[in-house]
Protein backbone atom coordinates (compact mmCIF):
# COMPACT_ATOMS: atom_id res chain seq x y z
CA UNK A 1 0.00 0.00 0.00
CA UNK A 2 1.30 3.27 -1.19
CA UNK A 3 1.27 6.49 1.06
CA UNK A 4 2.51 9.95 0.27
CA UNK A 5 4.11 10.30 3.11
CA UNK A 6 5.96 7.41 3.02
CA UNK A 7 7.93 7.93 -0.46
CA UNK A 8 11.72 8.86 0.01
CA UNK A 9 11.66 10.82 -3.04
CA UNK A 10 8.51 13.39 -2.38
CA UNK A 11 9.84 16.43 -3.95
CA UNK A 12 9.62 19.28 -2.35
CA UNK A 13 5.88 19.58 -0.88
CA UNK A 14 4.25 22.08 -3.95
CA UNK A 15 0.94 23.24 -2.77
CA UNK A 16 -0.91 21.35 -5.63
CA UNK A 17 -4.32 22.27 -6.17
CA UNK A 18 -5.25 18.79 -6.54
CA UNK A 19 -4.06 17.96 -2.78
CA UNK A 20 -7.29 20.27 -1.92
CA UNK A 21 -10.25 19.77 -4.25
CA UNK A 22 -9.04 22.20 -6.92
CA UNK A 23 -8.17 24.75 -4.16
CA UNK A 24 -4.46 25.83 -2.99
CA UNK A 25 -3.35 26.71 0.65
CA UNK A 26 -3.09 30.33 -0.27
CA UNK A 27 -6.13 30.38 -1.40
CA UNK A 28 -7.39 28.93 2.01
CA UNK A 29 -5.42 31.01 3.74
CA UNK A 30 -7.23 34.17 1.80
CA UNK A 31 -10.29 32.83 2.34
CA UNK A 32 -9.94 33.02 6.41
CA UNK A 33 -8.39 36.42 6.05
CA UNK A 34 -11.93 37.44 4.23
CA UNK A 35 -13.65 35.63 7.40
CA UNK A 36 -14.87 32.99 5.54
CA UNK A 37 -17.25 35.38 3.89
CA UNK A 38 -19.24 35.15 1.58
CA UNK A 39 -18.87 31.27 2.17
CA UNK A 40 -17.34 29.16 -0.81
CA UNK A 41 -19.19 25.53 -0.83
CA UNK A 42 -16.55 24.31 -2.92
CA UNK A 43 -13.85 24.56 0.49
CA UNK A 44 -16.74 24.04 3.47
CA UNK A 45 -18.11 20.72 1.53
CA UNK A 46 -14.62 19.94 0.94
CA UNK A 47 -12.89 17.64 3.64
CA UNK A 48 -9.37 18.23 2.78
CA UNK A 49 -10.19 21.99 2.90
CA UNK A 50 -11.76 21.79 6.42
CA UNK A 51 -8.97 20.19 7.39
CA UNK A 52 -6.50 22.55 6.27
CA UNK A 53 -8.56 25.49 7.71
CA UNK A 54 -8.18 24.10 10.99
CA UNK A 55 -4.65 23.52 11.06
CA UNK A 56 -4.04 26.87 9.48
CA UNK A 57 -6.66 28.73 11.95
CA UNK A 58 -4.59 26.98 14.73
CA UNK A 59 -1.40 27.98 12.86
CA UNK A 60 -2.46 31.90 12.56
CA UNK A 61 -3.26 31.56 16.25
CA UNK A 62 0.66 31.92 16.91
CA UNK A 63 1.61 34.13 14.07
CA UNK A 64 1.04 37.58 15.58
CA UNK A 65 3.40 36.42 18.06
CA UNK A 66 6.08 34.92 15.79
CA UNK A 67 5.88 38.70 13.84
CA UNK A 68 5.82 40.48 17.17
CA UNK A 69 8.92 38.55 18.55
CA UNK A 70 10.82 39.02 14.86
CA UNK A 71 10.38 42.89 14.63
CA UNK A 72 11.67 42.77 18.12
CA UNK A 73 14.38 40.77 17.33
CA UNK A 74 15.25 42.46 13.84
CA UNK A 75 15.69 39.35 12.04
CA UNK A 76 14.36 37.35 9.94
CA UNK A 77 11.15 35.46 10.42
CA UNK A 78 11.94 31.73 10.05
CA UNK A 79 10.14 30.77 6.89
CA UNK A 80 11.78 27.50 6.08
CA UNK A 81 9.54 26.41 10.00
CA UNK A 82 6.48 28.42 8.71
CA UNK A 83 6.53 26.04 5.52
CA UNK A 84 7.59 23.41 7.06
CA UNK A 85 4.46 23.35 8.84
CA UNK A 86 2.25 24.32 5.54
CA UNK A 87 3.79 21.56 3.84
CA UNK A 88 2.62 19.27 6.64
CA UNK A 89 -1.08 20.59 6.36
CA UNK A 90 -1.04 19.94 3.16
CA UNK A 91 -0.10 16.46 2.53
CA UNK A 92 -2.08 15.73 5.64
CA UNK A 93 -5.41 17.47 4.39
CA UNK A 94 -5.21 14.49 1.66
CA UNK A 95 -7.68 11.77 2.44
CA UNK A 96 -5.23 8.67 1.78
CA UNK A 97 -6.34 5.07 3.34
CA UNK A 98 -9.71 3.91 4.62
CA UNK A 99 -9.43 2.87 8.23
CA UNK A 100 -12.39 0.65 8.63
CA UNK A 101 -14.47 0.75 12.07
CA UNK A 102 -15.75 -2.32 13.78
CA UNK A 103 -18.91 -3.38 12.50
CA UNK A 104 -20.43 -6.67 11.76
CA UNK A 105 -22.80 -5.79 8.64
CA UNK A 106 -21.79 -2.65 7.56
CA UNK A 107 -18.89 -0.76 5.67
CA UNK A 108 -18.12 1.73 7.78
CA UNK A 109 -14.45 3.97 8.13
CA UNK A 110 -12.83 6.90 8.83
CA UNK A 111 -9.96 8.26 6.38
CA UNK A 112 -6.41 8.50 7.13
CA UNK A 113 -6.64 12.27 6.59
CA UNK A 114 -9.44 12.57 9.47
CA UNK A 115 -6.96 10.22 11.74
CA UNK A 116 -4.12 12.46 11.07
CA UNK A 117 -6.40 15.99 11.63
CA UNK A 118 -7.40 14.43 15.10
CA UNK A 119 -3.77 13.74 15.94
CA UNK A 120 -2.92 17.47 14.78
CA UNK A 121 -5.32 18.72 16.92
CA UNK A 122 -3.93 17.17 19.81
CA UNK A 123 -1.48 20.57 19.73
CA UNK A 124 -4.03 22.71 20.92
CA UNK A 125 -4.17 20.72 24.80
CA UNK A 126 -0.33 21.17 24.93
CA UNK A 127 0.62 24.76 24.90
CA UNK A 128 3.39 25.92 22.38
CA UNK A 129 3.15 22.88 20.61
CA UNK A 130 2.94 22.75 17.16
CA UNK A 131 2.60 19.49 15.08
CA UNK A 132 4.19 19.82 11.59
CA UNK A 133 3.85 16.56 10.09
CA UNK A 134 2.09 13.27 11.04
CA UNK A 135 2.16 9.70 9.52
CA UNK A 136 0.48 6.96 10.20
CA UNK A 137 2.27 3.30 9.76
CA UNK A 138 0.93 0.02 9.56
CA UNK A 139 -1.38 -1.47 7.87
CA UNK A 140 -4.66 0.49 8.83
CA UNK A 141 -6.66 -1.04 6.45
CA UNK A 142 -6.50 -4.32 8.48
CA UNK A 143 -8.68 -4.40 11.52
CA UNK A 144 -7.00 -4.99 14.72
CA UNK A 145 -3.72 -4.71 12.99
CA UNK A 146 -1.02 -2.79 15.04
CA UNK A 147 -0.05 0.55 13.90
CA UNK A 148 2.18 2.74 14.84
CA UNK A 149 2.14 7.12 14.70
CA UNK A 150 4.96 9.52 13.90
CA UNK A 151 4.50 13.36 14.84
CA UNK A 152 6.98 15.86 14.01
CA UNK A 153 6.64 19.28 16.24
CA UNK A 154 7.66 21.98 17.25
CA UNK A 155 8.37 23.70 21.16
CA UNK A 156 8.97 26.91 23.00
CA UNK A 157 12.20 27.44 23.79
CA UNK A 158 12.68 27.04 27.28
CA UNK A 159 10.23 23.89 28.19
CA UNK A 160 11.26 20.54 29.04
CA UNK A 161 10.78 18.97 25.63
CA UNK A 162 10.53 14.94 27.33
CA UNK A 163 7.51 16.78 29.68
CA UNK A 164 5.73 18.15 26.53
CA UNK A 165 6.50 15.23 23.97
CA UNK A 166 4.53 13.04 26.73
CA UNK A 167 2.12 15.76 27.14
CA UNK A 168 1.30 15.17 22.98
CA UNK A 169 2.03 11.47 23.09
CA UNK A 170 -1.11 11.09 25.86
CA UNK A 171 -3.20 13.29 24.29
CA UNK A 172 -2.89 11.37 20.67
CA UNK A 173 -3.22 8.70 22.45
CA UNK A 174 -6.46 9.27 23.83
CA UNK A 175 -8.15 11.09 20.97
CA UNK A 176 -7.07 8.06 18.78
CA UNK A 177 -8.63 5.80 20.86
CA UNK A 178 -11.92 7.84 21.07
CA UNK A 179 -12.30 7.82 17.38
CA UNK A 180 -10.73 5.13 15.83
CA UNK A 181 -10.50 1.55 16.51
CA UNK A 182 -6.72 1.32 15.71
CA UNK A 183 -4.41 -0.38 17.08
CA UNK A 184 -1.52 2.00 18.79
CA UNK A 185 1.26 -0.57 19.07
CA UNK A 186 3.37 3.79 19.53
CA UNK A 187 3.64 7.32 19.10
CA UNK A 188 6.73 8.40 18.51
CA UNK A 189 7.22 12.38 19.10
CA UNK A 190 9.89 13.84 17.20
CA UNK A 191 10.80 17.72 17.85
CA UNK A 192 12.45 18.99 14.88
CA UNK A 193 12.14 22.70 16.01
CA UNK A 194 12.40 24.96 19.04
CA UNK A 195 11.13 28.44 18.57
CA UNK A 196 11.80 31.16 20.90
CA UNK A 197 8.78 33.47 20.28
CA UNK A 198 6.42 30.71 21.53
CA UNK A 199 8.13 31.27 25.04
CA UNK A 200 7.10 34.92 24.92
CA UNK A 201 3.16 33.87 24.55
CA UNK A 202 3.45 31.75 27.42
CA UNK A 203 4.49 33.94 29.67
CA UNK A 204 1.50 36.43 28.96
CA UNK B 1 -50.50 16.79 -0.42
CA UNK B 2 -46.93 15.73 -0.83
CA UNK B 3 -46.13 12.84 -2.91
CA UNK B 4 -42.66 11.91 -2.06
CA UNK B 5 -40.43 9.81 -4.95
CA UNK B 6 -37.55 7.97 -4.63
CA UNK B 7 -35.70 10.27 -6.33
CA UNK B 8 -36.16 12.19 -2.97
CA UNK B 9 -34.47 9.50 -0.87
CA UNK B 10 -30.95 11.72 -0.90
CA UNK B 11 -32.17 14.44 0.09
CA UNK B 12 -34.57 12.29 2.83
CA UNK B 13 -31.47 11.00 4.06
CA UNK B 14 -29.33 13.83 4.12
CA UNK B 15 -31.69 15.64 6.02
CA UNK B 16 -31.86 12.69 8.47
CA UNK B 17 -28.04 12.27 8.44
CA UNK B 18 -27.76 15.93 9.75
CA UNK B 19 -30.14 15.77 12.28
CA UNK B 20 -28.25 13.12 14.15
CA UNK B 21 -26.44 13.78 17.50
CA UNK B 22 -22.85 14.22 16.95
CA UNK B 23 -22.83 15.12 13.06
CA UNK B 24 -21.54 18.34 11.82
CA UNK B 25 -21.26 18.18 8.36
CA UNK B 26 -21.87 16.25 5.24
CA UNK B 27 -19.00 16.19 2.80
CA UNK B 28 -18.76 15.64 -1.18
CA UNK B 29 -18.18 12.03 -1.68
CA UNK B 30 -15.75 9.96 -4.39
CA UNK B 31 -12.45 9.87 -5.91
CA UNK B 32 -10.31 13.36 -6.09
CA UNK B 33 -11.13 13.86 -9.63
CA UNK B 34 -14.82 13.45 -9.67
CA UNK B 35 -14.84 15.84 -6.49
CA UNK B 36 -12.40 18.47 -9.09
CA UNK B 37 -15.04 17.88 -11.53
CA UNK B 38 -17.81 18.81 -9.18
CA UNK B 39 -16.10 21.83 -7.90
CA UNK B 40 -15.79 23.10 -11.67
CA UNK B 41 -19.31 22.35 -12.49
CA UNK B 42 -19.97 24.20 -9.30
CA UNK B 43 -18.52 27.27 -10.13
CA UNK B 44 -19.88 26.99 -14.22
CA UNK B 45 -23.27 27.06 -12.40
CA UNK B 46 -24.29 23.53 -13.93
CA UNK B 47 -24.22 22.37 -10.37
CA UNK B 48 -26.14 23.76 -7.19
CA UNK B 49 -24.62 24.29 -4.39
CA UNK B 50 -27.90 22.95 -2.41
CA UNK B 51 -27.57 19.35 -4.33
CA UNK B 52 -28.09 16.60 -1.86
CA UNK B 53 -24.33 15.61 -1.02
CA UNK B 54 -25.51 11.90 -0.14
CA UNK B 55 -25.10 9.52 -3.13
CA UNK B 56 -27.71 6.93 -4.18
CA UNK B 57 -27.37 4.27 -6.63
CA UNK B 58 -30.41 2.16 -7.84
CA UNK B 59 -30.20 -0.93 -9.75
CA UNK B 60 -33.24 -3.06 -9.85
CA UNK B 61 -34.06 -3.59 -6.54
CA UNK B 62 -31.47 -2.85 -4.92
CA UNK B 63 -29.39 0.24 -3.83
CA UNK B 64 -25.91 1.70 -2.31
CA UNK B 65 -25.68 4.52 -0.40
CA UNK B 66 -22.50 6.39 0.03
CA UNK B 67 -21.71 9.33 2.19
CA UNK B 68 -18.55 10.99 3.67
CA UNK B 69 -19.69 12.72 6.92
CA UNK B 70 -17.90 15.17 9.58
CA UNK B 71 -18.82 14.56 13.40
CA UNK B 72 -18.15 16.61 16.88
CA UNK B 73 -15.16 15.84 18.76
CA UNK B 74 -16.75 15.39 21.70
CA UNK B 75 -18.45 12.43 20.42
CA UNK B 76 -16.62 9.46 19.06
CA UNK B 77 -16.47 9.35 15.88
CA UNK B 78 -17.33 5.57 15.72
CA UNK B 79 -20.41 5.71 17.79
CA UNK B 80 -21.42 8.46 15.80
CA UNK B 81 -21.01 6.61 12.28
CA UNK B 82 -23.35 3.67 14.07
CA UNK B 83 -26.04 5.97 14.48
CA UNK B 84 -25.89 7.17 11.33
CA UNK B 85 -25.58 3.99 9.70
CA UNK B 86 -29.19 2.86 11.47
CA UNK B 87 -30.72 5.98 10.30
CA UNK B 88 -29.76 5.41 6.80
CA UNK B 89 -30.57 1.67 6.51
CA UNK B 90 -34.11 2.26 8.28
CA UNK B 91 -34.88 5.07 5.66
CA UNK B 92 -33.96 2.56 3.21
CA UNK B 93 -35.90 -0.23 4.43
CA UNK B 94 -38.89 1.72 4.63
CA UNK B 95 -38.53 2.81 0.86
CA UNK B 96 -38.55 -1.48 0.34
CA UNK B 97 -35.02 -2.35 0.26
CA UNK B 98 -34.39 -5.20 2.20
CA UNK B 99 -30.54 -5.35 2.25
CA UNK B 100 -29.34 -1.82 1.36
CA UNK B 101 -25.43 -1.47 0.62
CA UNK B 102 -24.45 1.39 2.89
CA UNK B 103 -20.83 3.22 2.80
CA UNK B 104 -20.06 5.73 5.40
CA UNK B 105 -16.60 7.38 5.66
CA UNK B 106 -15.80 9.78 8.78
CA UNK B 107 -13.91 12.46 6.24
CA UNK B 108 -13.40 15.06 9.22
CA UNK B 109 -13.59 15.15 12.88
CA UNK B 110 -14.63 19.14 13.64
CA UNK B 111 -12.98 20.33 17.12
CA UNK B 112 -15.73 22.30 19.70
CA UNK B 113 -14.71 26.08 19.71
CA UNK B 114 -12.98 27.19 22.84
CA UNK B 115 -14.49 27.88 25.65
CA UNK B 116 -17.45 25.83 24.56
CA UNK B 117 -19.29 23.48 26.22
Amino acid sequence: MTDEHDSPDLPCLGFEPEELDGHTIEELSDYLDAGRSPRDASIEQSAGCRLALDALERLRGLTPDLMEADAAAEEQADEGWVQRILAGITLDARAGRRIPFRADDADLAITEGAVRGIVRAAEGAVPGALIGRCRVDGDVTEPGAPVRVHVDASVPYGRPIPDMAEQLRAEIGERLRRHTDLTVAGIDVTVHDIQTFLDAEEER
Amino acid sequence: MTTTTRHDIPGEIEHAVRAVSGVAALYRTGSLASRIVDAGARLLGVRGDDEPLVRVEETGDSVRVDAAIGVRASGGAGEVVRDVHDVVRAILEGWGFADPAIRLTVVHVEEEPQGAE
